[in-house]
């Protein structure tokens, strides 16, 4: 995998995107709280706790807590 | 010591709280309660039940904070098969929890871990301090973050950075030295979210950890030479991430979430994981989500269903199914509803939301799981 072409892509993102200006009256349904995120990053947080516990690649930012027995 | 820290950290962290909300309470916008209990259920019969307690206030001059308790009980079963079997003698020389004696492996393994989680932000700058305690774990994380809006506020750019240090004491255990260890992870993270139209928007990231210390199981052998030995991981590890999601927004009222993550490490492990979320409105106070995501990963290149000398592979070995090749797949479904209609005229609560969800997660390994989550959150 071209690490450096993901990142690329990444920091280029705004470039490409940027000149849909979207107006802050037309934002709407993205205030819905069935497209906010905030919540579903909550709900990623406990994921994490259980996946980190059963998949080699999940997790792994700190803080986590952790226990050995439960692995 | 080490037992002291965990409730002067936490009334440390209530007094700031208390403090904030007594100094600003004239300017207080909004308070969130949350409780969300979850239960985790595995082939194995291992059960995780937690009870997760949130707190957040807003206040008019940008200021929030927020405190996060959790409660949770693991429960490991006992040993099932028959005492003096070869399948009783397998499953103690290769669990992943603390046997001190024979008579040990007949009990269940109960533990209790506590975890509380403070933060203040303001304006898009936000700092926190995370602490977990249990019977052999102790992990401690301050972390900070900040994001500013772009274009219009059409662009989002968020950079976050956590350092966590924990400190594994591992109990009694007959057939593993139980070497008491640390471990110090550093973090990274570059979030970009992007408004491409009124109802699409593109959100990319990386992410970047760097664990130093110890990571194996120090409960755990593993079958090498015709024996048994303790299981040994690298000392260090270097994890990198990239992932994208796409969240888009239907007439019918519905929401469609796709998300794709690629992982990757210097342990040889690389993986893939796709994920969609459907949400639709039912009524204005009954929303449903369906769920489904598929994960791949690769094995660690220290991996080996059976090793041939006790030196395993450059001295390293894993017992840890984890670190081998495998897929999983989860689904679930979970219901949001809106019960404001039966406080109507309290006088108190703004909004009060329940929720009940269900996932069931399958692997490749044979490995099963069931979870159960249930929550009541209230803005007022």
């Amino acid at each position: 995998m071209n690490r450096r072409l993901l990142i690329a892509a990444l920091l280029l993102l705004p470039s490409v995107t940027g000149c849909a200006s979207v107006r802050a009256y037309q934002k709407e349904a993205l205030a819905d709280p069935i497209m906010v995120s905030d919540v579903e990053a909550r709900e990623e947080l406990r994921e994490l706790k259980w996946l980190e516990a059963r998949e080699g690649s999940t997790g792994g930012v700190g803080g986590a807590g952790g226990g050995c027995a439960c692995k | 010591m080490r037992r002291a820290s965990f409730p002067i950290l936490g009334i440390a962290l209530g007094l700031v709280a208390l403090t904030g909300w007594r100094a600003a309470y004239a300017g207080v916008d909004a308070h969130l309660a949350g409780y969300t209990f979850h239960h985790f259920n595995d082939v194995d019969n291992v059960s995780v039940s937690s009870h997760f307690m949130r707190y957040n206030m807003l206040m008019e001059s940008s200021l929030s904070t927020s405190v996060q308790l959790n409660h949770e009980t693991v429960v490991v079963p006992a040993v099932a098969a028959p005492v003096g079997s070869q399948e009783a003698a397998d499953a103690i020389t290769t669990a992943s929890r603390p046997i001190s004696s024979l008579e040990d492996a007949y009990t269940d393994f109960v533990k209790v871990r506590n975890e509380l989680q403070g933060s203040i932000g303001y304006r898009g700058v936000e700092a926190g301090y995370y602490v977990s305690d249990e019977v052999d774990y102790h992990a401690q994380m301050v972390w900070t973050s900040v994001n500013r809006d772009f274009l219009s506020e059409n662009l989002n750019l968020a950079f976050g950075l956590n350092y966590a240090w924990d400190r594994i004491e591992p109990l009694n255990d007959e057939d593993t030295a139980g070497i008491p260890g640390v471990r110090n992870t550093t973090y990274f993270s570059l979030v970009a979210t992007q408004v491409l139209t009124p109802t699409t928007v593109l959100r990319a990231g990386i992410e970047r950890s760097l664990v130093d210390g110890l990571q194996h199981n120090p409960y755990r052998n593993v079958y090498a030479g015709g024996g048994h030995t303790a299981e040994r991981h690298p000392y260090e590890r270097t994890r990198n991430d990239y992932f994208v999601r796409l969240s888009q927004f239907f007439g019918n009222r519905s929401s469609l979430k796709v998300d794709y993550r690629f992982y990757t490490d210097d342990w040889g492990v690389d993986s893939h994981t796709l994920g969609a979320k459907l949400t639709q409105y039912i009524t204005d106070e009954f929303v449903v989500r369906y769920r489904y995501r598929y994960y791949s990963q690769g094995a660690a290149y220290f991996y080996r269903d059976e090793y041939a000398s006790g030196f395993g592979v450059d001295g390293l070995l894993t017992g840890d199914y984890r670190l081998g090749e495998f897929d999983a797949n989860l689904f679930g479904g979970k219901i949001f509803w809106n019960l404001d209609r039966f406080f109507e005229g309290s006088g108190f609560l703004e909004r009060i939301d329940l929720t009940l969800g269900y996932e069931r997660y399958f692997n490749s390994t044979n490995f099963t799981a069931n979870i159960f989550e249930t929550g009541l959150e209230m803005s007022f």
